[in-house]
C-alpha cells in the first residue's frame, strides 16, 4: 500500500440477512415458529482510496451504506469480500494497533461516562489509550480552547446538554491526537457558533498535522465548509466522488435569481418560481439553456425590477436533486 | 373506535400490542427467560420437597402449590412498570407529549410485555404441573373467585410502589438500577413471594402479613392455596392499594417536574 | 504521538497495565461517591444490606427449623457469607454492566469496547471495577462469614484458607462463566436475550444461596453446569465444612468453574465473530456506563 494512502477499500461488499416480522397476531405468531428473512446488501463492491491528509465527506441518503462504511474503518465490522486497508492496517486483524492511532466519534453515541465529571471520562482516556502526562496535557490544552471544554469540565455528563455533550466527545475522540479521524454525525445538535468551532478545530488539525478525516453528516453546507472531496454513497455503491463544484455541475448549471420588484412575481419563462419571502421572489433556472438577460428582459415586461441578484443553489438542494433523481421522485430545480 | 371502549383505549392497546411483540423479532429465543425462570421453579419445588419431607402430606401440597403459583404468577406478584426506565434513559419526555396519559402508558406497556410471558410461561407451568407432582388448582371455586380481585389488587399495589420509588428516584437521585434491586431484595424476604411468610420466625409471621409488601404476594397466594380468610386478605389489600396510590399520586404530582428532566 | 502505539504489545505488557486501570477505577468510584456525603452513604449502606439480604430468606427459614437437612444454622450462616462475598466480588470488581454483558450486546453497546486500544479481555477485567460502592458488600460477606466461622468446630488451618481461597475465586469465575456463555445469545437475538444475564443473575443469587442437596442428578447436574447456582456456596461450602454424608472433593468447585470459564470464553468467541459480521443494527445508550 502507498505510504500516502490512509484508507484503501477495494471491492468491498457487505450483506445482512435481516428477519423479518408480522404485525398481526397471527403473523408474529407464525413469524416465530417459521422465520423469514431478507437480505440486504449494504455495500456493493466499494472502492475507494483516501489520501493522507484529505478531508473527505461521505454522504448519501439514508439506508445508503454510510454507517456500514464507518463501521468497516472503524475497524468494528469486516467486509464480507473485498479488502479495507487503514493507516496499513486491517483493522479488524491489527484492532489494537489500529484503534490506537483513529479517533471516532459517533455522533448519536457517547463515549462519556454518565455520571461522572466530563474530567473522569478524559482521565479514563488517558489510562486507558495509556498517554503520556505531557501529551495529554498538551492535546488537552488545545481542545478546552477550541472546544470550550472548560465551562463543562466539572459537570456530570448526564448534565450536560446535547451540543455540550458532542463538544466532550469529540474532544475525547481528539485527545490521543489520532492520524485518522471518523466523525459521523459529529454537528449534530450544535449551536451555529460550536459548529464553527469543530469545523475549524478539524480543518486546524487537518492544516497542522495532516490529520486525515473522514466525516459524515446531513448537514451538507457544513460538509462543504469543511471538505474538499465529496463522496456520495448511493445504493451500496460509490454514486459521486469529487470535488463539490463538480458535485454541483452534476445536476446542470444550476442557478438561484432573486428579485424584488413592484408587484406580484412575475412569470418567467425557462425559469421555475420557487418562493417569495420578505418581498423577494426567488426562482431557479439552468444558466446552461437559459440566459439571464433574457430572463431579466421578460421580468421587466410584466413588473418594475427594483433589484436583482443570483446564487448558486445550497448545497443540500443539489444533493436533494440527486436523491430525488435517484429515487425517480421530482425534482423541485 | 371500538363502542364501549374510552376514546383513549385504542392507543394504550397500540402501545401493549407493541410492548407485547417488541421481542418477537428474535423469534424462539424469546423462550430463553422461560426456560430459566422453570429450571428456578424446579429446584423451589425441590428443595421444599426436602425441606418439608417429614411434615404431612396435606402442608407440602400447600407449599408445593403455592410456590408453583408463586413462580406462575411472579410478574404479577412483584408488579413493575417501566417508568422509571423511560425517566432514567429520558424516554419519559415523548411520553409527556404523547396524548395518553404517562402512567396509562406505562401500565399499557407492562401489560403488553406481560402477555407473552402469560401465554408462553404462565399457562403452560400451571397445565404441566401434575407432571412434577404438584397440583397446581385453587383450593376452591370460591378460592379461585377471590383470587381474582386479590391479584388485580396486588398489581394496583405493586404499580404504586413503582410509582412511589421512581418519585423517590427523582427527588434523592438515587439510581435507577439500585431502586430495582432496593424492592427485589425486600420484596423477596418480606412479601411471600419465595418462603410463605408462616415459615419466618421470631414472631414475624404474625404481623409481617399486614404488612403492604405482604398484600402484593403472600395475600394472593394463601387465597389460592386456601390459608385465610379471603374476605379479610381482599380488605387489607385493597386498604394498601389505597394508601398506595393517596401516597403515589402525591409523590408524583410534587416530583413530576424533576421526573421530566431526570433522564437529561 | 501517543506512546508506544505502533508497538505491538504482548499480553504480559497489558497484565502490566491492570494495576493502573484499577487505580483508576478506584479514583473514579471514590469521586464518584464522595460527590455528596448523603449518597456516599447511601451507597456504602445499599450493597451492605442488600447483598446479604437476598440470602435472608434462607437464613430465616433455617432459624424456624433449626437447620435445613444436613445443614445447621450456622453452616447455613457460613454458606450465606460466603455467597455474599461472591456477590460482593463480582459487585467490586465486574460492575457496570461488565458481568451483565448480554445488555451491552443486546443494546448494540459492544462498539464502545471494540474503539479501545487494548485487548477485550483487559477492558472486560478492569471497567467494572468500583471497590468503593461494591466494597461494603465484600465487608460484610467477611463479616457474616467471620461470624459463622466463631459458631463452627473448624480447622481453619492454611491449606483450608488456602482452598477457601481457591473456591472463591472459582465461585467468581463459574458465575461469570455462566453469565458470559447465556449472555452470548444476545449477538444473535439481541432484544430478547437483553437481559438473559440478568433472568441469570437472578436465578443465580435466588438459588444460589439455598442448600441444593437432595435436588436429584438432573437437577444438581443442572445447577452445577448451565444454570451453576449450585456453585456460588452450596458446593464450595459442603466441600470446606464437610457437610453431608459423601465428602465433596474440594477440587469440585474449581474444576467447574475452569470447563464453565473454557465454555464461556470459546461461546462468547463465537458470538463475537458473529458481531464482527452483522454488527448490531441496535443501539441504545440506556445504561451505558452509568
Amino acid at each position: 500500500m502507498n505510504p500516502e494512502t490512509a484508507v484503501a477499500l477495494s471491492g468491498v461488499w457487505k450483506t445482512y440477512r435481516l428477519r423479518e416480522r408480522g404485525t398481526s397476531p397471527r403473523e408474529v405468531l407464525a413469524r416465530i415458529v417459521n422465520p423469514r428473512f431478507r437480505t440486504v446488501e449494504a455495500l456493493r463492491g466499494i472502492d475507494l482510496v483516501i489520501a493522507r491528509g484529505e478531508i473527505v465527506a461521505i454522504a448519501g441518503p439514508n439506508g445508503a451504506g454510510k454507517s456500514t462504511t464507518v463501521k468497516l474503518l472503524s475497524g468494528l465490522l469486516a467486509p464480507d469480500q473485498g479488502t479495507v486497508v487503514a493507516l496499513g492496517c486491517d483493522p479488524i486483524r491489527d484492532r489494537l494497533r489500529y484503534v490506537s492511532r483513529i479517533g471516532v466519534c459517533f455522533g448519536q453515541r457517547t463515549e462519556l461516562w454518565w455520571d461522572h465529571p466530563v474530567a473522569s471520562s478524559f482521565d479514563w482516556k488517558r489510562v486507558v489509550w495509556n498517554l503520556s502526562q505531557s501529551q495529554y496535557d498538551r492535546s488537552l490544552g488545545a481542545l478546552t480552547d477550541m472546544l470550550g471544554l472548560n465551562d463543562i469540565w466539572r459537570v456530570p455528563a448526564r448534565e450536560l446538554s446535547l451540543g455540550q455533550k458532542m463538544r466532550a466527545d469529540l474532544a475525547l475522540a481528539l485527545l490521543p491526537e489520532p492520524e485518522l479521524v471518523i466523525l459521523d454525525e459529529p454537528t449534530l445538535g450544535l449551536d451555529v457558533l460550536a459548529k464553527r468551532h469543530v469545523l475549524d478545530f478539524c480543518r486546524e488539525i487537518n492544516r497542522e498535522r495532516r490529520v486525515t478525516i473522514i466525516i459524515t453528516s446531513h448537514d451538507l453546507s457544513d460538509l462543504e465548509a469543511l471538505a474538499g472531496r465529496m463522496v456520495m454513497v448511493h445504493q451500496g455503491q460509490v454514486a459521486f466522488d469529487g470535488e463539490f463544484d463538480r458535485l454541483r455541475a452534476t445536476v446542470g448549471l444550476q442557478r438561484r435569481l432573486r428579485l424584488v420588484t413592484i408587484g406580484e412575481a412575475p412569470s418567467l419563462d425557462g425559469a421555475t418560481f420557487l418562493e417569495t419571502r420578505d418581498g423577494a421572489h426567488e426562482y431557479a433556472y439552468d444558466a446552461g439553456t437559459t440566459t439571464l438577460p433574457a430572463l431579466l428582459a421578460h421580468a421587466e415586461a410584466q413588473v418594475t425590477v427594483l433589484d436583482v441578484e443570483t446564487h448558486r443553489p445550497p448545497i443540500d438542494d443539489v444533493i436533494a436533486t440527486l436523491y430525488e433523481s435517484w429515487s425517480g421522485a421530482p425534482s423541485r430545480t | 373506535m371500538s363502542i364501549g371502549h374510552p376514546p383513549e383505549f385504542g392507543r394504550y392497546r397500540a402501545s401493549a400490542w407493541l410492548a407485547a411483540t417488541g421481542a418477537s423479532g428474535d423469534g424462539l429465543y424469546s423462550a430463553i427467560r422461560y426456560v430459566i425462570r422453570l429450571l428456578r421453579l424446579l429446584v423451589l419445588l425441590t428443595i421444599w420437597r426436602g425441606v418439608l419431607g417429614n411434615e404431612d402430606g396435606s402442608e407440602l401440597g400447600r407449599v408445593l402449590t403455592y410456590t408453583l403459583v408463586a413462580g406462575a404468577f411472579a410478574n404479577q406478584l412483584d408488579a413493575r412498570t417501566d417508568l422509571g426506565d423511560a425517566i432514567w434513559d429520558g424516554r419519559i419526555a415523548t411520553w409527556f407529549v404523547a396524548p395518553v396519559r404517562v402512567f396509562g402508558l406505562a401500565v399499557a406497556n407492562t401489560l403488553g410485555r406481560w402477555a407473552p410471558s402469560l401465554v408462553g410461561y404462565t399457562i403452560p407451568v400451571l397445565a404441566l404441573a401434575p407432571l412434577v407432582g404438584v397440583d397446581p388448582r385453587p383450593a376452591s371455586i370460591g378460592a379461585a373467585v377471590a383470587f381474582v380481585p386479590s391479584i388485580a389488587l396486588a398489581v394496583a399495589i405493586g404499580f404504586a410502589l413503582d410509582l412511589l420509588l421512581v418519585s423517590l428516584m427523582a427527588r434523592t437521585g438515587w439510581s435507577l438500577w439500585d431502586m430495582q434491586r432496593l424492592r427485589v431484595t425486600f420484596g423477596t424476604v418480606l412479601s411471600g413471594a419465595v418462603i410463605p411468610l408462616g415459615y419466618l420466625p421470631w414472631g414475624l409471621a404474625d404481623w409481617l402479613p399486614w404488612f403492604p409488601l405482604a398484600s402484593m404476594a403472600s395475600a394472593p397466594l394463601r387465597i389460592w392455596v386456601g390459608d385465610g380468610d379471603p374476605g379479610l386478605l381482599i380488605a387489607g389489600q385493597a386498604a394498601w392499594a389505597m394508601i398506595g396510590w393517596i401516597a403515589a399520586l402525591a409523590a408524583w404530582g410534587r416530583q413530576r417536574e424533576r421526573l421530566v428532566g431526570y433522564g437529561g | 504521538m501517543a506512546d508506544g502505539r505502533q508497538q505491538a504489545h504482548t499480553t504480559w505488557w497489558f497484565l502490566t497495565r491492570v494495576p493502573a486501570r484499577y487505580s483508576l477505577g478506584f479514583r473514579m468510584d471514590l469521586a464518584f461517591v464522595l460527590r455528596s456525603p448523603g449518597l456516599a452513604i447511601y451507597y456504602l449502606a445499599l450493597d451492605a444490606i442488600l447483598i446479604p439480604a437476598s440470602g435472608a430468606t434462607t437464613f430465616l427459614l433455617a432459624e424456624r427449623l433449626t437447620g435445613l437437612g444436613s445443614w445447621s444454622v450456622a453452616q447455613v450462616t457460613f454458606l450465606l457469607g460466603y455467597a455474599t462475598l461472591v456477590e460482593g466480588i463480582l459487585a467490586v470488581a465486574f460492575t457496570y454492566n461488565v458481568s451483565h454483558i448480554s445488555r451491552r450486546i443486546g443494546r448494540g453497546q459492544f462498539d464502545h469496547l471494540l474503539v479501545q486500544p487494548q485487548p477485550l479481555w483487559l477492558s472486560l477485567l478492569s471497567e467494572g471495577f468500583a471497590p468503593v460502592t461494591g466494597g461494603a458488600a465484600v465487608a460484610m460477606g467477611i463479616a457474616i462469614l467471620a461470624w459463622s466461622i466463631t459458631r463452627l468446630p473448624l480447622d481453619t488451618d492454611i491449606a483450608w484458607w488456602g482452598f477457601f481461597l481457591a473456591n472463591l475465586g472459582a465461585s467468581v469465575v463459574a458465575v461469570l462463566g455462566a453469565m458470559f456463555a447465556w449472555s452470548s445469545l444476545a449477538f444473535w437475538a439481541p432484544v430478547a436475550a437483553e437481559e438473559v444475564a440478568t433472568n441469570v443473575h437472578e436465578a443465580l443469587t435466588t438459588l444460589g444461596v439455598f442448600p441444593l442437596d437432595g435436588l436429584g442428578t438432573v437437577l444438581t447436574a443442572g445447577l452445577v453446569t448451565a444454570v451453576p447456582a449450585g456453585l456460588v456456596a452450596w458446593l464450595p461450602a459442603r466441600a470446606l465444612l464437610g457437610v453431608g454424608a459423601t465428602a465433596t472433593p474440594l477440587w469440585a468447585t474449581p474444576a467447574a468453574a475452569v470447563a464453565l470459564a473454557i465454555i464461556g470464553a470459546a461461546t462468547f468467541r463465537v458470538g463475537l465473530g458473529r458481531y464482527r459480521s452483522v454488527g448490531s443494527s441496535r443501539y441504545t445508550d440506556f445504561g451505558h456506563r452509568r
